[in-house]
């Protein structure tokens, strides 16, 4: 907890300090990692806090068991593994690599505002899910040597990758994307590494920050990537004002 | 006899009926104008089981069988809000409860029947970009106010529920979901040997998706869901099942028809299954506890 409180402390000052210059990097950045609260992407982020205080509130004082689920007791058998692998960020790593290499390819802005969206909602969903997992230490349901429970990065991370696949590609990917993300969601349960409203908290996260950095892009916050003509074609920068 | 009122029930209100413009009824969650009216009854076959298994061996099986009658009144209120006012009764119910011989308890069948819960409902719809999709705000509340026994099989509890539905049409097809947090309440139950059962309030969360084919005066539904739940104990003097984890998987069929433009009428079968996982019997154990619920239904609605 008194890490959090500190990890907070420092995140307002940095806030603060970046809001002082209005074309300031910084400035970016902060209002991305406020963009839960400060688009409309908080009413994910309400909604989300609701259910996991629902899913909470009902949890009994049961000790942690150290031990397998009954086999009946799993929905998804003994495949739960395919979501552990998976969701270890590798969908939101490769979406951002074949983007951006797509985008300095063919001289295509559109991939690359789609790579920068995906890169800004993971990195702030990882940010904020690592510094809770450090700060709040809940043991693990089926592995209470490990205190890095709360929230789920597995559930925080692949729905971060759903959300930003609807919004840059509509709804018929989008709704495949959010089966995969849902399928490695229920396998963080079905597994023992979470409890449920480690994976409520997880989705909220990953949404919020997905919506949040698209209402930022769209309502014109500068990118970071962007292409360069040069002599032989085009290149892809990254920079900022400064 | 009740059958007979029921169906007289249908024509009665059929002449009563007034349209209603731009509604489509066929919707799963559509919206009514305000001061607009839906009035529904319901007439169902239900059952429900509850096993408990060890070692392949059952050690108790509950099987629930009743009908049920529901009516409900939909009304529309101001600024795209809507609420859901229903009462459910239960008829011809009877209870089997059967437990293998090393538990020493005794087979017990009765009879029950008598009035079941209250359900409010509350939703507020957004307005839409795209007339194609829909997207709403839904509360739920239900529960009775009376005392919950074996001999009468009113809902035990009062349950809360938050949730996010949302679809979309495209050409003759509408594809629908509900993503939901729901917490069931504790229940207290007086069994038929004045014992009492007590089951821990439990939450659960999870999404309904479903699609629609849509024909001019007819429809067919199928839906399908699923939510993991958090844990479910169950406690009396003969047994006490402590679970950690849960998760509920289903499916539902139905058959739409419009009889009129404000009159439609419905058939539709649901089948869920719970499963949770025991944490108080040894690991070796091999224990299945699950509980399944099948309900086919017939209905009609009307607009006013």
């Amino acid at each position: 907890m008194a890490l959090l409180i500190k990890f907070f402390s420092i995140f307002i000052l940095f806030i603060n300090f970046s809001s002082a210059n209005e074309n300031s990097y910084l400035k970016d950045v902060g209002d991305d990692f406020l963009s839960p609260i400060t688009t409309d992407a908080r009413w994910i982020l309400i909604g989300g806090t609701i259910a996991t205080g629902m899913t909470y509130i009902t949890r009994k004082d049961i000790k942690y068991r150290k031990r397998d689920s009954f086999k009946d007791a799993k929905p998804l058998g003994d495949f739960g593994f395919i979501g552990n692998y998976i969701g270890y960020g590798i969908l939101n790593l490769g979406y951002i690599s074949t983007q951006w290499w797509f985008g300095k390819k063919h001289d295509d802005p559109k991939a690359l505002k789609a790579a920068e969206h995906m890169l800004r909602a993971t990195a702030y969903t990882v940010s904020v899910t690592s510094a809770l997992k450090y700060s709040i230490k809940e043991k693990r349901p089926g592995f209470p040597d490990d205190n890095h429970s709360f929230p789920s990065g597995h559930s925080s991370a692949s729905f971060a990758f759903a959300s930003v696949i609807a919004l840059q590609h509509g709804w018929v990917w989008g709704g495949l994307a959010h089966g995969l993300a849902s399928f490695i969601t229920v396998s963080r349960a079905n597994d023992d590494f979470h409890y449920l409203h480690d994976i409520t908290a997880g989705i909220t996260i990953g949404a919020s920050f997905a919506w949040g950095t698209y209402y930022n892009l769209e309502n014109g916050k500068p990118y970071w990537f962007s292409l360069l003509p040069i002599p032989s074609g085009a290149g892809v920068a990254l920079g900022h004002d400064f | 006899m009740k059958l007979i009122l029921f169906f007289f029930n249908l024509f009665i209100f059929q002449s009563l009926a007034i349209a209603a413009d731009n509604i489509d009824i066929s919707h799963p969650f559509h919206l009514l104008p305000y001061k607009k009216y839906e009035l529904a009854t319901k007439l169902s076959y239900y059952q429900e089981e509850h096993e408990y298994e060890k070692n392949k061996i059952v050690q108790d099986k509950f099987v629930y069988k009743n009908i049920f009658y529901k009516i409900n009144l939909l009304t529309g209120l101001p600024e795209e809000r809507q609420l859901d006012f229903s009462m459910t009764y239960t008829d011809r119910g009877r209870l089997d409860k059967t437990y293998h011989p090393s538990t020493g308890i005794n087979n017990q069948s009765f009879p029950y029947n008598g009035f079941y819960r209250f359900e409010l409902t509350f939703q507020e719809h957004l307005k839409m970009d795209n007339s194609k999709n829909k997207l709403a705000v839904e509360i739920y509340v239900n529960g009775s106010p009376f005392s919950a026994k074996e001999t009468n099989n009113i809902y035990a509890g009062k349950d809360i529920a938050l949730s996010l539905l949302y679809s979309h049409r495209h050409k003759d097809m509408r594809i629908f979901g509900k993503l939901t947090s729901k917490i069931i309440g504790r229940k207290k139950i007086q069994k038929f040997d004045q014992e009492k059962e007590i089951i821990s309030a439990y939450a659960l969360f999870g999404n309904q998706l479903g699609v629609q084919w849509l024909k001019e005066k007819y429809w067919f539904t199928l839906s399908t869901h699923f939510h993991l739940t958090t844990d479910y104990t169950s406690k009396s003097r003969n047994y006490n099942r402590l679970t950690d984890k849960g998760f509920m998987i289903g499916g539902a069929g139905a058959f739409g028809y419009l009889l009129k433009p404000n009159i439609k009428l419905f058939i539709e079968h649901n089948r869920e299954s719970s499963h949770f996982n025991v944490i108080n019997e040894d690991v070796n154990a091999r224990t299945e506890f699950e509980i399944e619920t099948e309900e086919t239904l017939i209905g009609a609605a009307w607009l006013f």
